[in-house]
């Protein structure tokens, strides 16, 4: 993708994201990879307000800031992920009221629902040192999922593109609302971990790739 | 039901659902019986908001089989099972919606319905065995939990089904069903901590502080 795509899609997600009530307009956090750099929202715009022209770019080699207004602050995290995670683009943090309470309660969250499983992973970790001790306890604690619990403040998402983060953190919100209401009526019971991977792998090779594969003949990409 | 009537209602469903929140993207499917032998349901793995009437796909209650190079969706299965058991049953609606979701994940039957949601749902909402998505466990579990008239069932770890003679009742049982689930959780709630929250946040700031 190019840069004026990229940038115009993180435009059109961070509102898409605010109205859905995933994110505020101060707590949210967008970016994606293009090429060797990294789109990031800014630090000092609200994401309500935002142009494809006020994206901060960061070299994803080097970690430094390249073009635009000072990058969110959390730039060095997504920098570390992309670099470390090929298959990410897109990255977005949320914190909408499950999410927000899962991360201050600070225990790992387990696929309760089959779309976790699929969408995020075997369990959403809480990377618990963060925001001290560097980005690798975040790096580590996202292995082999789509999101990482940020203890205290929400959650960090990420997918190829910005559909699919989307749709975890939308995912992982319903997910963690069932693991803490659920303990109101006796408990949650978790989807055990071979099923769970089972159901994820099905879901990457099979059914992710439906949307742009199961069309008629003449539409298929 | 004629076949392009079939189709409007059928894709028209699926806005509206996602209009509600009670499915998004890919997720859930829809269907409506066309006759004793058949049914249009919507494709699998297919966005509500790219696809079009004409993607529907036709398949046959008893062996499944299906009309064109679209598949359907994983679940036919559930749906299939529905109409055969239930000839008075027209529309099936399969949805992941937030409240519903949530009492299946701790598979709990629905209970102390109010009046007008145990006259739209059945005396009560029970929860199907787990069964792994596409199983035909899962077309079992869910065809007992709809047993006794219920218009809606939870499937556990899961999500919901809900059955209408039309797409409409399909679609109040649905709406209904989270506001059922939702009054539930609530009820739970003031069980256990001995007060009733008036809203979500408060419920959660409540559980943090009493996490062990």
């Amino acid at each position: 993708m190019t840069m004026p795509s990229v940038s115009r899609d993180i435009c059109q997600k961070a509102l898409t994201v605010l109205s859905e009530g995933l994110c505020t307009d101060e707590s949210g956090c967008l970016s994606a990879r293009a090429g060797g750099r990294l789109l990031i929202t800014p630090e000092d715009i609200k994401l309500s307000e935002l142009t494809p022209g006020d994206l901060s770019v960061v070299d994803l080699a080097t970690c430094a800031p390249l073009e635009g207004p000072r990058p969110d602050r959390r730039f060095p995290l997504h920098v570390a992920l992309f670099k470390r995670r090929k298959n990410l683009n897109a990255l977005l943090h949320a914190d909408p009221l499950s999410i927000l309470t899962a991360s201050r309660a600070g225990h790992d969250v387990p696929p309760l629902l089959d779309d976790m499983a699929q969408l995020v992973g075997i369990s959403a970790r809480v990377a618990r040192s963060w925001p001290f001790r560097g980005n690798a306890p975040v790096v580590a604690a996202m292995k082999g999922r789509n999101a990482v619990l940020l203890k205290n403040s929400g959650a960090l998402c990420g997918a190829g593109n910005f559909d699919d983060a989307h749709a975890v953190a939308q995912v992982l919100e319903k997910n963690c609302k069932a693991a803490i209401e659920a303990t109101f009526l006796g408990g949650g019971i978790k989807i055990n971990r071979g099923e769970a991977l089972l159901m994820r792998t099905v879901y990457q090779l099979t059914y992710a790739k439906q949307n742009t594969k199961n069309l008629p003949p003449a539409g298929r990409g | 039901m004629e076949l392009t009537q079939a189709r409007d209602i059928v894709y028209q469903a699926g806005l509206d659902l996602v209009r509600e929140g009670l499915v998004a993207r890919t997720w859930g499917n829809i269907s409506l019986r066309l006759d004793s032998r058949s049914f249009i349901i919507t494709p699998s793995g297919r966005s509500y908001e790219t696809l079009k009437p004409t993607e529907l796909v036709v398949v046959n209650i008893d062996d499944l089989s299906h009309e064109g190079n679209i598949k359907p969706s994983s679940e036919k299965g559930m749906h299939a099972g529905v109409y055969a058991l239930r000839p008075e049953i027209n529309a099936v609606v399969h949805t992941h919606q937030r409240q519903a979701s949530t009492v299946a994940a701790a598979r709990k039957e629905v209970t102390g319905l109010s009046e007008a949601h145990a006259r739209l749902l059945g005396e009560s909402v029970r929860c199907a065995a787990y069964a792994l998505p596409g199983t035909k466990k899962l077309v079992k579990a869910a065809g007992s939990a709809l047993g006794g008239g219920r218009k809606a069932a939870l499937l556990a770890n899961h999500g919901a089904v809900c059955i209408g003679c039309t797409m409409e009742e399909a679609f109040r049982v649905a709406k209904g069903l989270e506001g059922a689930c939702q009054s539930f959780i609530a009820e739970a709630f003031a069980g256990r901590y001995g007060n009733r929250a008036h809203t979500t946040e408060e419920m959660h700031a409540c559980y943090l502080t009493t996490l062990p």
